[in-house]
């Protein structure tokens, strides 16, 4: 049987034996933390650093197609995934010129085919592009600047995702506490080796 | 500091605190240089910091560390930023550098196989490059030691050509995708070991058992597993005859007018001032590479080449594992499992040793292969992943936990042609002049690596993958593994090797290496830093008693 114990508490039975502070440094970051949350409340909606304010609609619209709210869980937008690469961005240049570039390629392309930029056309025009440039095998010397910028994108805007707070709650992440045995259920192994639906055997 | 000290250690790593504990309890009066600053467990290590409490989420600002993947956000204020203490190389060459008490063991791999007898005698028994001047027999009392200092869990599996050695406690039980890859492997011939890691199952030595949180690469803010700031300076500093300098980044080695060793040179790291100190003798542990520079910035009218260099051979046969890179597989019988903590002890709780003894390969020398399976904490894009919307979310969802990564790292053959030498063109903040790098993959190396994607790609269809993520046969860049070795090899020739089998300069006796500078060979066996630590307590110990003799 595993035994969980919160984090703090490990901490604080290391630093009885061990070290002195460690309270203070949790309590601390603690501290440290809700006031950012604090200010970043007071501060009002995110002002793109990078983006203009078309090309940051075109994003937001973009992760949020990628990584959409379901019934599971919130999606990209919730996850700050925009935001995220934004601050990418702005400190890399080959990085913010490939944006640039894709986010004018979709709306060129938006517009041959349907006379709209990207982010006002109608929502399925929106995703007929897409069932276009997010797989490989479509690819064709008209299409892939934009499969090509689609694959940098998706490959962020899930980075950003399971890398938050919402996005590691949706994989049902279990980890990142303390316990003081390593033990894999029998059951959960038995499922794999012998009764797994998807095993085929 | 104003004494004359018995002995001066530059680096407070594997190979340095290992020869100042040994040195220290012998009662020599050691004094202990270390480049970087005293490092606080709790405070440095980002062990349990979630990605989104970090700016770029962990991933730090893009390109800012030249690809060189052991530096994060996370760990980043560790290391030498390689865009602010800049090296050439030809081709890119990764050089991971850690200044700081406990140098690379604070970050390490962990893993502790013993080599073999064939590993070292490479030449007789394996039919390439040079045998070692001393055998597993020779090295296997220090093993025995190193063990007892370090505390390895692992099981005793009797495997050939890799010893077993002395366990502290019972190995880390697998996760449920390594149970299912030591089941489905072994049906293919491949063998699944338990994994043999510095990381405590058990309480031991004053340090507490692991507690699974999984991020060891972080640094560890509890010590449960080894490092030498954890487990042997603090030992150190309770003895009046040890002295530990932090912040004193050595410059050369100084030497008397009969061209013996005399002490060091060393710039302090914070305010740049210049210092000298003075030993009867000169143990250098500041990591391959360092060391290698030391001695060839150290030139005086005896060493015209740099101090030992008469051989020309300081910098040369530098190698490091010959790294593959990443074969994923998505296994449909991991798919949709209860969720499950399966951190563990860091990294894998398997290992995939070295199989090929038995067969004609069309190459030299053979590799391991490393094992990444479980709920990890977030998902990589790198996984081949495609499409958009709700069905790439359900698909990340129902593969989350249910990939295996595998990643093969062999053994890279000496070849005087692999090398650094000192940049003519470039100094580094103290104005000590920095190295630069030259290799070339090899014939053996590729055909290896041909070997290592076949095998990888045949073990995951064993386990039942249903796809395989598309990847491109390629090589990491050396020193990638973080494994740098050889350039200033140990040999019985003062022609043909740098050192002789005690880690001593053939060409000054008062002078010493005790990193991986003394290595023949970089067999594709898991783990070499128990082996550092152990031909470094064999130098120390020689050293002792040449010291105690008054031979020194």
């Amino acid at each position: 049987m595993s035994e969980n114990v919160s984090r703090r508490q490990l901490l604080y039975e290391a630093a009885a034996a061990t070290l002195s502070g460690t309270l203070g440094v949790q309590a601390a970051q603690h501290v440290h933390r809700a006031v950012t949350q604090q200010r970043r409340a007071a501060r009002g909606p995110y002002k793109p650093r990078y983006f203009n304010p078309h090309e940051w609609r075109t994003l937001a619209r973009l992760t949020d197609l990628i990584i959409p709210a379901d019934e599971h869980s919130p999606g990209a937008l919730a996850a700050g995934a925009p935001e995220f690469i934004d601050l990418l961005c702005r400190h890399n240049v080959e990085l913010a010129a490939m944006y640039t570039g894709g986010l004018a390629w979709l709306d060129r392309e938006m517009e041959r085919r349907y006379g709209k930029n990207f982010v006002d056309a109608a929502p399925e025009q929106q995703t007929a592009l897409l069932d276009l440039i997010a797989y490989r095998k479509n690819d064709s010397p008209e299409l892939a600047p934009g499969i090509r910028f689609f694959d940098w994108l998706r490959k962020m805007t899930v980075d950003a995702y399971y890398t938050s707070k919402v996005g590691i709650a949706d994989l049902g992440y279990q980890g990142n506490v303390g316990m003081t045995e390593f033990n894999v259920p029998e059951e959960a192994i038995q499922y794999a080796l012998r009764r797994s639906p998807f095993g085929g055997e | 500091m104003q004494d004359r000290y018995d002995v001066i250690v530059v680096g407070t790593g594997a190979g340095g605190a290992t020869a100042a504990y040994v040195l220290t309890l012998a009662g020599a009066r050691v004094l202990n240089l270390e480049a970087g600053r005293m490092l606080d467990p709790v405070k440095d290590f980002h062990t349990h910091t979630w990605p989104w409490e970090l700016k770029f989420r962990g991933f730090g600002p893009p390109g800012e560390y030249d690809g060189l993947w052991k530096i994060n956000e996370y760990t980043a204020h560790l290391y030498t930023n390689p865009r602010k203490d800049r090296y050439r190389s030809d081709p890119a060459f990764h050089w991971t550098r850690l200044r700081a008490v406990g140098g690379r063991t604070n970050t390490w791999g962990r893993a502790c196989f013993r080599h073999g007898p064939l590993d070292f005698k490479t030449k007789s028994l394996q039919g390439f490059g040079e045998d070692w001047p001393i055998g597993y027999e020779d090295i296997a009392p220090y093993y025995d030691k190193v063990e007892r200092l370090v505390g390895i869990v692992g099981a005793k599996d009797n495997y050939f050509n890799m010893p077993d050695g002395i366990y502290c406690g019972p190995p880390h039980k697998p996760r449920c995708g390594e149970v299912l890859l030591m089941e489905r492997a072994r049906k293919i011939g491949v063998p699944v070991l338990l994994e043999r890691t510095a990381v405590l199952s058990v309480p031991y030595d004053g340090r507490p058992a692991c507690h699974y949180c999984g991020a060891c690469g972080h640094g560890c803010d509890v010590r449960a597993r080894f490092s030498t700031l954890d487990a042997v300076i603090p030992k150190l500093r309770k003895r009046p005859n040890y002295t530990l300098r932090t912040n004193a980044t050595v410059y050369q080695v100084l030497t008397d007018e009969n061209g013996r060793a005399a002490g060091v040179s060393f710039f302090d790291s914070l305010t740049k001032e210049y210092y000298e100190v003075r030993s009867r003798a000169v143990v250098l542990a500041a990591s391959t590479v360092e060391s290698g520079r030391i001695m060839l910035n150290s030139r005086s009218r005896h060493h015209p080449n740099g101090i030992g260099n008469s051989s020309g051979l300081v910098g040369r046969y530098l190698m490091d594992s010959v790294k593959s890179g990443a074969v994923v597989g998505v296994l449909p019988l991991l798919k949709n499992r209860v969720r499950e903590d399966e951190d563990g002890a860091g990294g894998a709780h398997v290992t995939i040793p070295r199989f090929n003894y038995n067969r004609k390969d069309n190459y030299y020398g053979g590799y391991f292969i490393l094992c990444g399976t479980g709920f990890g904490r977030g998902v990589s894009s790198a996984g081949g992943i495609t499409g958009w919307g709700a069905a790439l979310k359900r698909q990340i969802r129902q593969e989350y936990g249910a990939t295996l990564s595998l990643r093969a790292y062999g053994e890279r053959l000496p070849d005087y042609h692999n090398y650094f030498e000192i940049d003519p063109d470039n100094k580094d903040a103290y104005g000590i002049p920095q190295v630069r790098f030259h290799w070339r993959e090899s014939d053996n190396d590729r055909k290896m690596m041909e070997d290592m994607y076949g095998w990888m790609e045949e073990i995951l269809r064993a386990c039942g993958a249903e796809r395989v993520v598309p990847y491109k046969k390629y090589l990491e860049p050396m020193g990638d593994a973080t494994h740098e070795a050889g350039t200033a090899r140990m040999g019985t020739d003062p022609k043909t090797s740098v050192l002789n089998p005690f880690c001593q300069s053939h060409d000054v006796k008062n002078l010493f290496v005790t990193d991986a500078s003394c290595f023949v060979s970089l067999p594709g066996t898991h783990g070499i830093t128990t082996l550092i630590m152990a031909l470094a307590w064999r130098a120390a110990e020689y050293l002792a008693e040449q010291l105690r003799k008054g031979e020194i």
